[in-house]
């Protein structure tokens, strides 16, 4: 199964930006391949520590670029659209998959996660490149960007 | 027996007496409060502590409904003409069964097995409630509600497949379920009995708590673990 070259380009980009670039993309077919990548055990820890440091960095300094009052209700109001967003997905994801609605939960999970962190770089004005940016990017092309271990980034 | 009285608007809440005006905001402010508590306590910290990215997104997701939740009763508050302020666990003190510190994900996935449990209980209460906007909220809130404490549950019946998970699973419910009885208030306690008056619950605090307790027991002895015993009440 074969990706395309644009979405493999974002994908290369993702993965250079999280200083993974030797990292085979390894498409998965099918809802079952992606809880089976979702799910290995080889993932990589430290890139997950890395991504929730950055988060609490970005949210550090999108309340000092915004203050007094921080940047909660921006935020919020982030959410609310994510939201609305994300309960379409899961919509469509279930009626993709209508046996299974853990899943379809587990990707509109890691959209919001995406949206969010994608929000907070925006807030922070950070640059185009940034890997919050290049992660939703697979998200707006209809990919779901799973698991990266020591060897593969499995895309869904 | 006399039917109900039922508010279905938020124009009718205005015009009723102000004792059930105020019961309702309590349970908007309660819920309000909790719901972004809990989510910042528990569910986001959680994300951290998951085994795998499946489990790492579902918690996601998770506390995604759970600050959802927030927004839906922060939103009715404000309807209701309840200040923001006053919606904040800055002001309104969160429950106890918020102050349990946690560290590991067994503890994180025995919170949802048993606290959503109750949240569940408490939810299905106001689920014929009186006034209707909050009715309708929770009939919205539920299926998510459900969710969750499935969530617990089937991670802690991953976690029990070995014998460490389970020491883990078990351990987390002997240090947290003493804390989840409180949840439900006191026995004849003034404020429910006001909620009963008018429609808005249902039930005693004394029911749903043994209500709860049966559930809870099947539950665990479902995972093949045990419920301690708790203090007299």
């Amino acid at each position: 199964m074969e990706v395309d070259s644009h979405t493999e380009q974002l994908a290369q980009q993702y993965l250079r930006s999280v200083h993974r670039g030797n990292t085979r993309i390894e498409p998965v077919p099918g809802w079952d391949g992606a809880r089976r990548a979702a799910r290995d055990l080889g993932w990589d820890r430290e890139l997950l520590a890395a991504q929730i440091t950055e988060r609490h960095n970005l949210r550090r300094q999108a309340d000092e670029l915004h203050k007094p009052g921080g940047c909660a209700t921006l935020l919020e109001d982030s959410f609310k659209a994510i939201s609305v967003a994300a309960n379409i997905a899961l919509e469509t994801a279930q009626h993709a998959n209508p046996g299974d609605i853990s899943i379809a939960k587990a990707a509109v999970g890691a959209f919001s996660e995406a949206a969010f962190d994608t929000a907070l770089s925006m807030l922070t004005e950070t640059v185009a490149h940034h890997p919050a940016k290049l992660k939703f990017a697979l998200f707006q092309v209809g990919r779901w960007p799973l698991t990266i271990t020591k060897k593969q980034f499995f895309l869904f | 027996m006399a039917t109900q009285q039922q508010v279905k608007t938020i124009e009718e809440f205005r015009a009723m007496p102000e004792e059930f005006q105020g019961a309702v905001r309590k349970i908007v402010i309660s819920h309000a409060v909790n719901e972004l508590y809990g989510a910042q306590v528990f569910d986001e910290p959680a994300i951290a502590l998951a085994p795998d990215p499946y489990a790492k997104w579902l918690t996601c997701r998770v506390a995604m409904e759970e600050y959802g939740h927030h927004v839906r009763f922060k939103d009715l508050g404000t309807e209701l003409g309840i200040e923001l302020h006053d919606m904040s666990p800055a002001t309104k003190k969160p429950l106890s069964i918020f102050e349990f510190p946690l560290k590991s994900w067994a503890e994180f996935c025995v919170i949802k097995l048993l606290a959503d449990l109750a949240e569940i209980l408490q939810v299905e209460d106001l689920i014929q409630c009186s006034f209707h906007p909050l009715r309708k909220l929770a009939r919205m809130t539920m299926p998510e509600e459900r969710f969750h404490a499935k969530f617990g549950k089937d991670f802690c019946a991953e976690l029990c497949q070995t014998e460490q998970g389970q020491r883990d699973v078990q351990d987390a419910i002997d240090q947290y379920f003493p804390m989840l009885p409180a949840f439900f208030g006191r026995p004849k306690s003034r404020n429910n009995e006001i909620f009963r008056k008018w429609g808005i619950k249902q039930r005693k605090n004394e029911e749903m708590r043994a209500d709860y307790l049966t559930q809870a027991h099947k539950v665990v002895e479902e995972l093949g673990m045990r419920l301690p015993d708790l203090a007299p009440a």
